[in-house]
């Protein structure tokens, strides 16, 4: 509990830190006080109050809400599948999502449409995400995987999704291409307000959900035999927990696209300080996942011309991150 | 011998185009008396010997003095009619065929290499049969009228702005960034059925041209004619170039063309000489919605010619920020947050014309508003949007000097006249323009037309 | 597959399923290498109308024989365009198909993981790197120009994880899963920084260094080639002698070494051979995917495992699959042959999953 407390200490202290970075000149203090001023409804500099309040709050929020929800994610992920490199991605959603972005940036098509521009992005990626999984779920009624036959499966519609994605970026012009690649790696530069309701929304109901389920997901996790004595239920839970995810995580990524490593570096760090009981962990990394994308995009928003896709500086943190990951689990094996 | 002569040939050539290139040279004895703005730009054409742009007699009388040793090759690089190094009878009989403008006569044309440097390409007079690679290339050739000239090209955009391009000449299936092996093997397989009088290119798409390629060209005597255009004095010069390459009424378009864009240039120039660089408004060029163009970008430059201070001169941050040739995209929108002092934001845009009223508005509501990423434009903007407006980049560069002048100093260029630069240009009946009129074509825009179009 | 319910056939049938197996597999090189003589028509023939594909052959052999024909009419135009492109390009694919799928083939049996290719151990990742750094930053190991240069630094990063490899190899002991996870590990050390220089750049240079990543033969010159077919001939006949041991390998470890096979020596010799060859192969093309993967699945399906016969047989397999897969690309136009073979390689992948998921263990 001791832990937890310090994450969430920690991701509260990063939301007020990140507020004075970004290209605009504003001291930590200073921006702290225009977000408090705003609240209390007297701003006193219009120009500070925008840029705080308009475009850094919500980035802000959004970063705490995405580094909570694919942490959670990949706590998930990583117990459904008893494997430490397991991430909310492994399932294919992100190919899915990214053909899904690739289509409306290239070609301003939009699956349902009603939506148009950002939200035909968003749209888009969010019901191509949930195809990958659906493949997954009715391959497995079928053939009844195991969890690392799921895993391969996984791998195998990235491939097909990527394999089209593929096409439409080499025939896409260098900027729009260069778009779609930039929403793969992720950035949080188009967070706004109205992206806020949705996401928290989406994020608070299925954390909490996966929170009370976390006494099953216990058991799950303990291994084989107790499965047995568990009876066909794990499968059941594991079904139930994984949707759970896949819109988890849909819901994430289609506003900001496809930030890696979160849900892989969020529980692991997560584990180390409260161990594997899913009823501290996953709050553990949603606190610890928060704290991670709010110091990774401050690092972002101060590097290159003006602002780095939070993506690369995740990718950068948690590449490294993986093979130490590795390196401590080398008896554990992918398949 | 022979290879030091040409070595201070090509040094002078180096000289004369550089010297183009920074333009507004303003000749001796202009035989326009109608207040006509001298043509500062040269026919980059051996035997041009004047630096003038048109080939006639006079270019002869340097010939011959020459050769009676009045006057010094080194003077006039341009005599060496067929960049020999020499001057001599065969320079003289080259000459007076391209005085009379004899099909058939071989044509020394001045440009660049690959590498960028300038070079001599020989080519046949008239030019026909050529294919086009590059937008800035593919336009400066339609508003000299070579549309019909044109055997193929290996891309279109815009379907209304490149109409004059003939039904007959082949799409080769390449596209605006690259030339693929299968669009070239459809070029080779052009030549063999039409016969290709020359490639044209423009620089920035030289890339394309890799060095397989450029033997195929060379095996197959393709002449291989390189310009760099985007800049607006550059893109004169080639329009009239190319005007006289092709002949005919090609010619008068091209001289015409240029001649029109010197008045436009000299005018601007007459009202912002006097000011100083104080009391210049200073500017940012923008490309693609949301690309800040580097320091030392072609798009810079031309905004020079309309009386502006580019920005970076006068900010340190920014000049840091922004070094470069290229352009370099905002993630963020804060990215102009800091420079507050920013005089006028141009955004360079291609956007094609034959609007109606209903998609002229569309238009001018697209560009403010386009979704980048998941972000209007104009949120970057945010802070500077009264400064900001969006020049139409298809335009003859002169016509977009205009409309930056106008945004520049609205009190000294009113809109009025930067349409009525546009109208003469239609008058002068380019093809690429025949047809519209200001209101079908999106020249110009800012916010008070953005809020016109909503409204 | 066909010999495991020879439980009690007679002598004659066995002498029958006998044949019939040495005559699939003389069918598939047949096949193979038909296919290949027909694609590399085919390939030759495209977009000069008025040349068909006898046309071309007679092309190719006036061309061997020196006849000449006059300048830019359109069979010297064909020649040319046959000679200067078509060509390199049909031998391009060739030499790299049958270089990958031989890899592949050398994988699969070293790690005993039928999803294995000569990517995984992060080779290509490593490539791409060098590659994306030249492209980008223009930082070259030589001085030699652009295109050289970019070869060159893609060799150089390709070898960095196979040196790693074999230098922790030296050290810890290596199996197969480690091998695959430690590749997976590199790709994403190098994909983390790739993925920096590619969101700093411009949107040209972007599209240029992801093009490269996809795998494309475009722009393949005659000058290429002497190094990608010496290191794959090389490399093949190695693996040929070496095909009955890592049969054994493909046993698994233990049954290996019970079998008097050194199989940490032996496969740290594997890997290196396999690094030379695709590092050879990828610096030139790109990371042209699936070819090492799909090929020696399609030849075990038609004649088992056993390597003496799937090595070869992958390599003619591989070198069709490629020169099919650009024909198709060029047809296309625009699209790079490695879009090619992921759209025809990542639903066979699918297939190869599903179906393995049947029967857990082996494929075959």
């Amino acid at each position: 509990m001791l832990f937890i407390a310090m994450f969430i200490a920690m991701a509260i202290a990063m939301f007020f830190v990140t507020l004075g970075f970004g290209v605009y000149r504003i001291t930590v203090p200073e921006a702290i006080s225009v977000f408090f001023d705003h609240i209390t409804g007297n701003v006193t500099d219009v120009r500070d109050d925008y840029y705080v309040w308009d475009i850094r709050t919500p980035r802000a929020i959004g970063a705490l809400i995405i580094g909570a929800g694919l942490s959670v994610a990949g706590a998930i992920m990583q117990n459904d599948f008893k494997n430490p490199l397991a991430d909310p991605y492994t399932m294919g959603i992100s190919s899915g999502a990214f053909l899904g972005a690739t289509l409306s940036i290239v070609f301003g098509f939009s699956i349902l449409p009603m939506f148009d521009g950002i939200n035909a992005t968003v749209v888009n990626s969010f019901i191509l995400s949930l195809v990958p999984m659906t493949i997954i779920l009715v391959v497995t009624r079928i053939r009844k995987l195991s969890p690392a036959a799921m895993i391969l499966t996984g791998i195998a519609v990235m491939f097909l999704f990527s394999s089209i994605t593929q096409i439409i970026m080499v025939i896409s012009p260098s900027e729009d291409m260069a778009s779609a690649y930039e929403w793969r790696v992720g950035s949080l530069s188009s967070m706004t307000w109205e992206c806020i309701p949705i996401m928290a929304a989406v994020a608070a109901i299925i954390i909490t959900i996966l929170y009370f389920l976390s006494d099953k997901l216990n058991v799950m996790y303990a291994g084989d035999r107790a499965v047995q004595t568990f009876g066909e239920k794990a499968d059941v839970i594991r079904i139930i927990t994984l949707i759970l995810v896949s819109l988890l995580t849909a819901a994430m990524i289609c506003y900001t696209g496809t930030i890696g490593f979160i849900g892989l570096v969020g529980p692991h760090v997560a584990r180390i300080f409260v161990g594997s009981n899913n009823r501290y962990l996953i709050p553990a990394s949603a606190a610890f996942g928060s704290a991670f994308v709010l110091l990774a995009d401050t690092i972002a928003k101060i590097s290159g011309t003006n602002g780095l896709p939070v993506g690369v500086i995740c990718s950068m943190i948690g590449g490294p991150m993986f093979i130490w990951i590795l390196i401590r689990q080398r008896k554990s094996a992918w398949m | 011998m022979n290879q030091q002569t040409t070595m201070i040939i090509s040094v002078a050539v180096v000289a004369v185009v550089a010297v183009a290139a920074v333009g507004f040279i303003f000749l001796g004895g202009n035989d326009n008396g109608n207040g006509n703005a001298p043509l500062a730009s040269q026919l980059q054409i051996r035997g041009n010997a004047n630096d003038d742009y048109t080939i006639d007699s006079k270019d002869m009388t340097i010939l011959d003095d020459i050769i009676a040793g009045n006057s010094k090759l080194d003077d006039h690089p341009l005599a060496d009619v067929n960049n020999d190094g020499k001057v001599d009878e065969i320079d003289k009989q080259l000459l007076q065929d391209l005085i009379d403008r004899k099909t058939g006569t071989k044509v020394y044309v001045i440009c660049i290499d690959r590498a960028g440097k300038p070079t001599t390409v020989e080519a046949t007079y008239p030019l026909r049969n050529v294919v086009t690679y590059g937008t800035n290339m593919q336009m400066p050739t339609l508003y000299a009228n070579g549309g019909k000239y044109l055997a193929g090209y290996f891309a279109t955009t815009y379907k209304v702005a490149e109409k004059s391009i003939g039904s007959s000449a082949t799409d080769l299936g390449g596209s605006s960034r690259s030339i693929s092996d299968a669009a070239w093997a459809n070029f080779t397989k052009l030549d063999a059925d039409k016969g290709v009088g020359a490639l044209l290119v423009d620089y920035s798409g030289v890339k394309e041209i890799n060095n397989a390629r450029e033997d195929d060209l060379n095996e197959a005597k393709i002449p291989l004619i390189i310009y760099a255009s985007a800049n607006t004095e550059d893109e004169i010069t080639t329009v009239l170039t190319l005007g006289f390459l092709f002949g005919g009424d090609c010619e008068t378009m091209g001289v015409n063309y240029a001649q029109e864009s010197w008045n436009v240039l000299k005018k601007i120039d007459d009202k912002v000489k006097g000011l100083s660089d104080a009391d210049r408004t200073s500017y940012v060029c923008c490309t693609m919605r949301i690309y800040i163009c580097q320091n030392d970008s072609t798009f810079n430059t031309s905004a020079a010619s309309a009386g502006g201070i580019p920005y970076y001169k006068l900010n340190k941050e920014f000049a840091e920020k922004y070094n470069g040739t290229g352009s370099d995209k905002m993630t963020s929108t804060e990215a102009l947050s800091n420079f507050t002092d920013i005089g006028c934001i141009i955004n360079n845009r291609s956007i094609d014309w034959g609007l109606d009223a209903e998609t002229y508005k569309k238009a001018v509501v697209e560009e403010w508003t386009h979704k980048n990423g998941s972000i209007p434009t104009y949120k970057y903007f945010e802070g500077h949007l009264d400064k900001l407006v969006f020049i139409n980049n298809l335009l003859p560069g002169a016509v977009r000097v205009a409309y930056m002048a106008h945004a520049l100093y609205d009190d000294k260029f009113s809109m009025e006249w930067a349409d009525g630069i546009l109208e003469s240009f239609i008058d002068l009946n380019t093809e690429p323009l025949k047809g519209q009129t200001t209101s079908t074509i999106l020249a110009y825009l800012d916010k008070s037309t953005y809020e016109n179009a909503v409204a | 597959m066909m010999n495991s319910e020879s439980g009690d056939m007679t002598k004659e049938q066995m002498k029958t399923e006998y044949y019939r197996s040495i005559a699939k597999k003389l069918a598939l090189l047949v096949v193979s290498v038909l296919g290949i003589v027909l694609f590399v028509g085919l390939l030759s023939v495209s977009n000069y109308e008025g040349i068909g594909l006898k046309e071309t052959y007679e092309i190719i052999w006036n061309h061997i024989c020196g006849n000449e024909y006059p300048l830019k009419s359109l069979e010297w135009w064909a020649d040319r365009y046959i000679w200067n492109m078509a060509m390199p390009h049909a031998l391009a694919a060739i030499l790299a198909g049958m270089g990958l799928a031989v890899c592949g083939t050398m994988m699969q049996s070293m790690m005993s993981n039928p999803l294995a290719d000569p990517y995984s151990t992060g080779i290509s990742s490593g490539a791409c790197f060098g590659a994306i750094s030249a492209i980008i930053i223009g930082i070259t190991m030589n001085s030699m120009g652009e295109e050289i240069g970019i070869v060159t630094n893609a060799f150089l990063g390709a070898m960095i994880p196979a040196l790693l490899i074999v230098f922790l190899s030296q050290r810890i002991h290596m199996s197969p899963a480690t091998l695959i996870l430690l590749g997976t590990a590199i790709s994403y050390f190098f994909n983390s920084m790739i993925t920096y220089m590619m969101v700093t750049t411009d949107a040209d240079t972007l599209k240029s260094a992801y093009m490269w990543q996809i795998g494309s033969l475009d722009g393949i010159g005659w000058s290429m080639l002497p190094i990608m077919f010496a290191v794959t001939a090389t490399g093949s006949a190695v693996v040929m002698m070496v095909s009955k041991k890592l049969n054994v390998l493909s046993l698994g470890d233990n049954s290996a070494i019970s079998l008097g096979v050194d199989v940490q020596r032996f496969r740290t010799a594997c890997l290196i051979l396999m690094a030379i060859m695709t590092a050879a192969i990828v610096s030139f093309t790109g990371i042209i995917g699936f070819v090492g993967l799909v090929a020696p699945h399609l030849v075990r399906m038609v004649v088992g495992s056993d390597n003496k016969f799937v090595a070869p047989l992958s390599m003619a397999v591989g070198a069709l699959l490629l020169l099919a897969a650009d024909y198709i690309a060029f047809q296309l136009s625009s699209i790079p042959v490695g879009v090619v073979m992921s759209i025809i390689g990542s639903p066979v992948f699918f297939a190869l999953i599903v179906y393995q998921s049947r029967r857990p263990g082996a494929i075959y």
